[in-house]
């Protein structure tokens, strides 16, 4: 393909490239690099005026956050919760998604844009009306009613996802494994699973991650004292402002989505790629 | 036999539809119903709509609700606005293209309340921006920039998190143009920008609506960047909307309802103003 | 598979939403203290609902969990938040806070008798010793002081000498011509802020009922100067987040002045996070200072626990060490005296908080006259 270009193009896309990565270095390098520092600012060694740079480093608080913040409870509940979420958000979605992707009906459009009204919806306005519903039906365990918001909020991805997938399962196979006489499960096994496989588990990754990172439901539904990972940074970013310890809870909130993401976009990649294949 | 082909479509929609639609007509119905009651000072609940009088009164509600509109269209114009242009740079691979949309994609795994904690720690007095422009002899001492009353953080960072969004969205609608059309386009003899115009414009208006209607929600009913780095003088709707509720007692629950159902009515007219602006003006540039 | 894991999840989860009840089969007022202890230990564990420094507290309450095996859960709220759930539980026969903590003068603003069971003093081995009447307000027993505490005006001495303070309103107002933007108070998130608001209204306009805690629209309407003095000098002090923000924001050179609280400042040394050039005095037109307070709401479940807890944290020892490591005012006779940061001739300018709900009004009023206009 790179033959197609003219030299001056290629000048360009070079300036180009360039250009993209100092924006990158600025917006997101530098910024996290000195979230690294503030991070490892030593406890007993403050970063103040008139210092420059911070006097003395240390993982020090690493390891204090780590054991005091109750961020591993923290975690236990955000990784409990997203874990509930995504297996109910995905369990819910795929019947709706085979409608959608494998069925023509009437009043399939409208049902589609349905589903994505939680998408419009402002999620402020959702958790604090979703709060008093919750208290009017005498709801007071905080992991269902998160749990229950965020799958209902999620919902969409899941269902948009699973479409997709859905339609890219061909009906020759399908036809052709009923013509030989295979069972149901032999069918979805052979037509239906190689295709969804991928998506599915991209669905549930995405799912995962946006309910880890969801801040409105979890803030207001939890609050005081169900805290998600969110919520504890949140309170480090007002009322327990302090920046060393706040750049510290940021960095361990980011790596294991980053990893998570990546994963997904692997897979979506392949459901990409077979979804293709299957309109060949 | 045939009944039940046609009723199964509509049986299947039903765990993933009805759990949305329920949860979508009881807090609607809720923010209208609580928006419409009001508690007097002895406890007594009535029908009124005291709350929308006092509401509509009131210069905070206006001021918060202009500014969550300006919010929300300068998030999601500029991030629209920034993504195009690189969507089209991409459209077609190069070296290298593979890491630079590796890199805008970037921002989307970063946690908004991390992102407004980078940008505010790089603000800040002893922050990089400071650090530098004294360094470099621009600034004698460091500026204040954190919680800047015009909102330029929260717009910065609005742009940040979601001009990848928009990137997704419109790189995708863009890939799918076929270069049969744009050479068909340049064989009648229309030039780079008259492609753009008549062909590349029209072709990805769906998908450029959607963008800003995804974004404009977004950026319209943001609390987090405005209560981490948004100006301490103005609040959002979403941000006076948790203060009213906090902050008047019997009354607040009606008060934050009101203010609910404003935001609800901003982010849908704000939608369809901002699709119908944005399919005005690709017909406009399409004449 | 996924319906399994489904099955499973919801198995696990369910247990944990239900409450673990466990009835106290004798009345604790008939027990001794070694029954009671007894009992608390097979309760075993209780919910602490602190809204500050609840990551260094994790850490002093290892001390108790070791002594007694009960465990301590600190709640992650904030203030707000925690009073919101205290009061949206008390219907419920059992709730989830065994120990509530709360600033001493907001106990004006509902009745303890309903909300708390006791009352503790006669409960407690060393009830007879501790405060009860704090902020103005006497709880009758309910919930003794457990943290004492001055607000402030902390200044970075690298930047501003202590010639140049300023002690009276005049004097604030001339410093912020001079040096505009170089004060700084919040609003939002904690106490000193507001503390400032209140000190200015009580020497702006002097005859309102600041001791009484009803708030009306005259005693509201008569402060109408104070928002006047604010908004002149508006464009030179800074409203700040937090009072973290302001420590933070005074730490890094970036205001000279900043209203915040003494034992902030301290605990904030002790622990590295802030410079030692960072000092603190009480102006001549006073500041509040007062306390916080623990209770026990009447629907907790692990009631003699928290007893116990609540004689642990008011216990001499623990005042002491609290008094060194957060520089607090110890609440138990016993235990020594915090050395302190502000100057002892200063002390006597510390005031009474203004009567809540009023002083939760005046910020409020703040806020909507002043910051958001």
């Amino acid at each position: 393909m790179a033959t197609l270009f003219r030299p001056a193009e290629r000048w360009r896309n070079r300036a180009l490239i360039l250009f993209a990565l100092v924006l990158f270095f600025f917006a997101l390098v530098l910024p996290f690099g000195m979230a690294v520092l503030w991070s490892l600012v030593d406890p007993s060694h403050p970063w103040a005026y008139p210092n420059v740079l911070p006097p003395v480093l240390s993982f020090r608080r690493w390891v204090e956050i780590w054991t005091t913040t109750g961020l591993q409870q923290a975690l236990v509940n955000s990784y409990t919760v997203a874990l509930t979420v995504s297996i109910a958000t995905i369990l819910l979605a795929l019947p709706t998604a085979f409608a959608f992707g494998r069925m023509e009906f009437r009043g399939k459009a409208a049902a589609q844009v349905l589903t994505l009204l939680p998408l419009a919806m402002p999620l402020f306005v959702l958790a604090i009306f979703y709060v008093t519903i919750l208290s009017k039906l005498g709801i007071y365990s905080r992991f269902l009613g998160i749990a229950i918001g965020h799958t209902v909020c999620l919902l969409p991805y899941a269902i948009r996802l699973l479409t997709v997938s859905f339609s890219g399962v061909r009906q020759d196979l399908i036809d052709a494994a009923r013509d030989l006489g295979a069972s149901r499960l032999t069918v979805f096994r052979h037509a239906y699973l190689p295709v969804l496989k991928p998506g599915l588990l991209a669905a549930l990754i995405i799912v995962f991650i946006l309910s880890i990172e969801e801040f409105a439901i979890s803030y207001i539904v939890g609050a005081p004292d169900f805290t998600t990972v969110p919520t504890i940074l949140f309170s480090y970013l007002g009322y327990n402002f302090i920046r060393p310890s706040a750049a510290a809870v940021s960095l361990i909130l980011v790596v294991p989505n980053v990893l998570l993401m990546l994963i997904a976009e692997r897979l979506l990649k392949s459901a990409g790629a077979s979804g293709a294949a299957g309109k060949g | 036999m045939s009944s039940r082909r046609t009723l199964a479509p509509y049986l299947l929609l039903i765990p993933g539809l009805a759990p949305i639609i329920v949860l979508m007509t009881l807090v609607i119905g809720m923010a209208v119903s609580q928006s419409v009651t009001w508690t007097d000072v002895s406890g007594k609940v009535s029908l009124s709509l005291e709350a929308w009088r006092v509401t509509f009164e009131s210069d905070q509600f206006w001021r918060a609700f202009l500014y969550s509109a300006r919010i929300g269209t300068l998030g999601a114009i500029l991030s629209v606005a920034f993504a195009y242009p690189v969507a089209l740079w991409l459209r077609r691979p190069f070296a290298g293209s593979d890491l630079v949309s590796a890199l805008i994609k970037a921002p989307i795994l970063v946690h908004g309340l991390v992102a407004a904690f980078l940008y505010v720690n790089f603000v800040s007095f002893q922050g990089f921006l400071n650090v530098a422009l004294v360094g470099l002899g621009l600034a004698a001492r460091p500026i204040r920039m954190q919680n800047d009353p015009y909102a330029i953080g929260v717009v910065v960072l609005q742009v940040w998190k979601n001009m990848p969004l928009a990137f997704l969205i419109l790189s995708g609608s863009v890939r799918a143009i076929s270069d049969d059309v744009l050479n068909a386009a340049r064989d009648l003899g229309a030039g780079t920008f008259g492609r753009l115009r008549r062909v590349v414009l029209p072709l990805t208006l769906r998908s450029l609506q959607a963008a800003l209607i995804i974004i404009f929600i977004g950026a319209a009913g943001d609390y987090t960047f405005q209560a981490v780095a948004g100006p301490t003088s103005l609040n959002s709707m979403a941000q006076f909307m948790v203060r009213m509720e906090t902050d008047n007692g019997l009354q607040g629950v009606s008060l934050a309802a009101v203010v609910a159902v404003m935001l609800m009515g901003l982010s849908l007219c704000g939608s369809i103003l901002l699709a119908g602006l944005m399919q005005f003006l690709v017909k406009r540039a399409g004449r | 598979m996924f319906k399994k894991a489904a099955l499973f999840v919801l198995a696990a989860a369910l247990p944990l939403a239900a409450a673990e009840g466990s009835a106290s089969a004798k009345d604790l007022n008939q027990m001794s203290w070694d029954e009671i202890v007894a009992q608390a230990k097979q309760e075993g564990n209780i919910s602490w609902f602190q809204w500050y420094y609840q990551d260094r507290l994790r850490e002093d309450v290892k001390a108790f969990e070791t002594e007694y095996g009960i465990k301590v859960t600190l709640s992650n709220g904030d203030y707000k938040a925690n009073q919101d759930k205290l009061i949206a539980e008390k219907s419920r026969p059992e709730g989830d806070i065994d120990v509530m903590s709360i600033g001493g003068g907001a106990l004006a603003t509902f009745k303890p008798e309903e909300l708390f069971f006791g009352p503790l003093k006669p409960l407690l081995p060393e009830g007879g010793k501790l405060r009860y009447n704090i902020e103005g307000v006497d709880n009758k027993g309910y919930a003794p002081a457990f943290w004492g505490n001055q607000t402030a005006i902390a200044y970075n001495s690298a930047r501003i000498t202590e010639a140049e303070l300023p002690h009276t309103l005049d004097d604030f107002v001339a410093f912020m011509k001079k040096n505009p933007g170089e004060f700084g108070f919040n609003t939002e998130n904690g106490g000193s802020g507001p503390a400032f608001i209140e000190s200015v209204a009580r020497n702006i306009v002097k005859d309102d009922d600041y001791n009484n805690g009803a708030t009306t629209p005259e005693k509201l309407a008569k402060l109408a100067p104070v928002w006047d003095w604010f908004k002149a000098n508006k464009a030179n002090y800074v409203i700040t987040a937090s009072n973290n923000d302001s420590v933070s924001r005074v730490n890094s050179g970036e205001f000279k002045l900043v209203a915040s609280w003494e034992d902030l400042i301290a605990s904030l040394q002790n622990k590295g996070e802030v410079s030692k050039d960072v000092k603190v005095y009480i102006p001549d037109f006073g500041m509040p200072g007062g306390g916080n307070v623990v209770a026990i709401p009447a629907n907790s479940k692990h009631k003699a626990a928290a007893l116990v807890f609540i004689n642990w944290l008011t216990s001499g020892k623990t005042q002491t060490q609290f008094a060194k490591s957060y520089g607090i005012a110890p609440q138990n006779p016993d235990a020594d005296s915090s050395a302190g940061l502000i100057p002892a001739a200063q002390r006597k300018f510390s005031t009474l908080w203004v009567a809540k709900p009023f002083g939760d009004d005046i910020k409020k009023t703040f806020v909507s006259k002043v910051t958001l206009n």
